[in-house]
């Protein structure tokens, strides 16, 4: 029954979140209204694949991550985790298993890291005997060792991330979903947290992680390949090389500007040197990114349109394609709106 | 197809975590002192309000007033008995549901649920725990009245009130289930509680007998199996109207599956359907 090489796969998943359908809420008649968060998901995650789903802020990484593992039901399509069916076999796919919430309250603060995961432990009804043992060894794998008698509140975020880690590691599951690893963390945490993902849980314990990130140097750093989500939908999956090599351009330069005029973009449009621009606003500022051939090219021709616009460039840097310009490209948007 | 566990480990798993939901029930439970200082006084400043109740209302222990209404005349054993009873509802009532609603609260109740183990074990540990509890809380209470008050509640026939109360405990665990749903359904549960727990106390006979009650609340009691433990456990003790051990044995475990089937029934519906909405989390 089990795949051998599929660890994750999905069909045509769709969540549709209806509100005000309730008994009380028709009795109010509360207007329906209903969010689409995950749309036609079609996935195939390998075994030992270390996978990102990368997306703005309510795109439905959580939401697609919670139905696969089981915390949510979805309303079309089906999806296998480890080869049993998240609706039918969900004791096996709880089995198979372990989540990481972006939530920093997902463990007790008044019990100690020890005694959170032993808890836990046998939640995953690991054998009596071998839960100490399992429980040590796992916190000397995350190198917590010396605080496992420390109060989960006296932690730092990073050190609770780390045990929320362990637990979802507890029962040494071959598959791992991690939800926002990273959110809330110093750079030089994060840096060392994601080394453990990729180095410790992915190659020496070889486990297949799906982790969510709207970090984009994350997924570029840590993921085999990386699925673009937005509004629902898978917008593109590749691996992050050939991800920024659909870019053809060569070069990107992003002036961020006091005003954008339509006349502007459309003469920057017509220089020959460049291929497309996107722009957007950001804090009251305007983005405007320019794909070109060669920037040295084109850089005196935009800079005087810009001017005779009355736009005034408060900075600009010239670049190679980022996966965020990638993402910018397919959407339209940045990931940080 | 059921390979991923064979069924008596999958068995031993689940008892084993019954236990470590009760271990981990007390750990949380003693780290917060304001609890132990509750579970320290609560037996005795409530023996002691009955008490001087009691003698404001008929002055003494015994009271032929009383017995007019309840078949006995005394009038302390009868509510001491009912007020230790008492506290395996309010507990059972307050327990699992709210257990279940702080960890909604904390923001551990997800991770709870992701795990592979039964929500009912996890229930069961609760209970467990406020099994215990009560236990502790009652013989407290009947401990003290009988070293304090001019009664003697340390009897051998204890033992039948006992079991009688143990039955009881299961219906009740029943309502647990069913006030887990309500976390899950509304978010919401200490109006429920308050509600419920004030409604039971009400209409059934804790603090006075049926016969004081409109014939149409007295009927409503009937349908409520505390009732009947109280009635057999006083019965017993001589304290008021005895049909047979049997009789309140029997209905009794009629309650216990009735309530256990139903309260499971609506706990399945309100986890799909919390599952279905995405808001097992949600505050
Ligand atoms: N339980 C729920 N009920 C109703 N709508 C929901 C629920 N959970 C999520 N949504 C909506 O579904 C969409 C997707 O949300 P989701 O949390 O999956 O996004 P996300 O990519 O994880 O975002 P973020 O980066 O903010 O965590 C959003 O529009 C969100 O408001
Ligand atoms: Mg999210």
């Amino acid at each position: 029954m089990n795949g051998k090489d599929i660890a994750i796969e999905t069909h045509n998943l769709t969540k549709i979140f209806t509100r005000g359908n309730g008994v009380f809420e028709k009795l109010r008649k509360k207007e329906i209204y209903k969010t689409i968060a995950v749309k036609n998901v079609n996935l195939e995650i390998k075994e030992q694949e270390l996978f990102g789903l990368l997306g703005p802020n309510g795109a439905g990484k959580t939401s697609l991550i919670k139905i696969l593992s089981t915390l949510l039901l979805p309303d079309e399509g089906s999806a296998t985790v480890n080869g049993w069916d998240i609706q039918k076999n969900s004791f096996e796919v709880r089995m198979s298993i372990g989540l990481t919430l972006s939530s920093e309250r997902q463990l007790y603060w008044k019990l100690t890291s020890k005694e959170n995961l032993e808890y836990f432990g046998s939640l995953y009804l690991l054998k009596h005997s071998e839960l100490k043992e399992r429980v040590s060894d796992i916190l000397e794998l995350m190198g917590l060792s010396d605080q496992k008698d420390n109060l989960v509140e006296n932690f730092s975020s990073g050190n609770r991330q780390k045990i929320a880690l362990a637990r979802a590691m507890l029962n040494d599951p071959p598959i791992l979903f991690l939800d926002e690893p990273t959110i809330g963390l110093d750079p030089s945490f994060s840096q060392h947290f994601r080394k453990i993902i990729k180095k410790k849980i992915n190659k020496k314990e070889k486990k297949t992680i799906l982790l969510t990130t709207h970090y984009m140097e994350e997924a570029d750093q840590l993921c085999d390949r990386i699925a673009f989500i937005d509004k629902g939908e898978i917008i593109a999956l590749d691996t992050p090389k050939n991800l920024k090599r659909s870019i053809d351009e060569k070069e990107i330069i992003t002036f961020v500007l006091s005003s954008i005029t339509k006349t502007m973009l459309s003469e920057i449009g017509k220089l020959e040197a460049v291929s497309s621009e996107k722009h957007y606003e950001k804090d009251g500022r305007y983005i405007l990114k320019v794909y070109t051939e060669s920037a040295g090219a084109c850089m005196q021709d935009i800079i005087g349109i810009i001017t005779a616009a009355r736009s005034q460039v408060l900075s600009f840097k010239t670049s190679k394609p980022t996966l965020e310009d990638v993402f910018i490209k397919l959407t339209g948007s940045g990931l940080h709106e | 197809m059921n390979d991923i566990m064979p069924l008596n480990e999958r068995v031993k798993g689940e008892l084993f975590a019954t236990l470590y939901v009760l271990k981990k029930e007390i750990k949380l439970w003693k780290r917060y002192p304001s609890r132990i200082l509750f579970m320290l006084l609560m037996p005795f400043l409530s023996i002691l309000t009955l008490y001087f109740q009691g003698q404001a209302l008929v002055g003494e222990t015994q009271s032929e007033a009383f017995e007019s209404f309840a078949g006995t005349q005394d009038y302390l054993v009868f509510i001491i008995l009912g007020s230790a009873l008492f506290i395996f509802v309010s507990t059972a009532i307050w327990g699992i549901g709210n257990a279940i609603r702080r960890e909604q609260m904390m923001g551990t109740l997800e991770s709870i649920w992701v795990a592979p183990v039964s929500k009912f074990t996890v229930f069961m540990g609760i209970a467990l725990f406020d099994g215990l509890f009560s236990i502790y809380i009652a013989f407290m209470q009947l401990l003290f009245s009988s070293i304090i008050l001019p009664v003697n509640l340390m009897v051998p026939q204890m033992g039948v009130v006992m079991g009688l109360t143990f039955l009881l405990i299961f219906a009740l665990y029943g309502l647990g289930f069913f006030f887990t749903g309500i976390v899950l359904l509304f978010k919401e549960i200490e109006d429920f509680t308050n509600l419920i727990n004030q409604t039971l106390r009400m209409i059934t006979p804790v603090s006075y007998p049926l016969s004081v009650l409109p014939a149409p609340v007295a009927f409503l009691a009937l349908f409520i199996p505390l009732t009947y433990a109280l009635e057999g456990a006083r019965g017993y003790l001589g304290v008021g109207p005895y049909r047979s051990l049997e009789y309140y044995v029997v209905i009794l475990i009629i309650f216990d599956i009735v309530m256990i089937v139903a309260g499971g029934a609506i706990f399945d519906y309100a986890e799909k359907r919390a599952r279905r909405r995405g808001d097992i989390a949600t505050h």
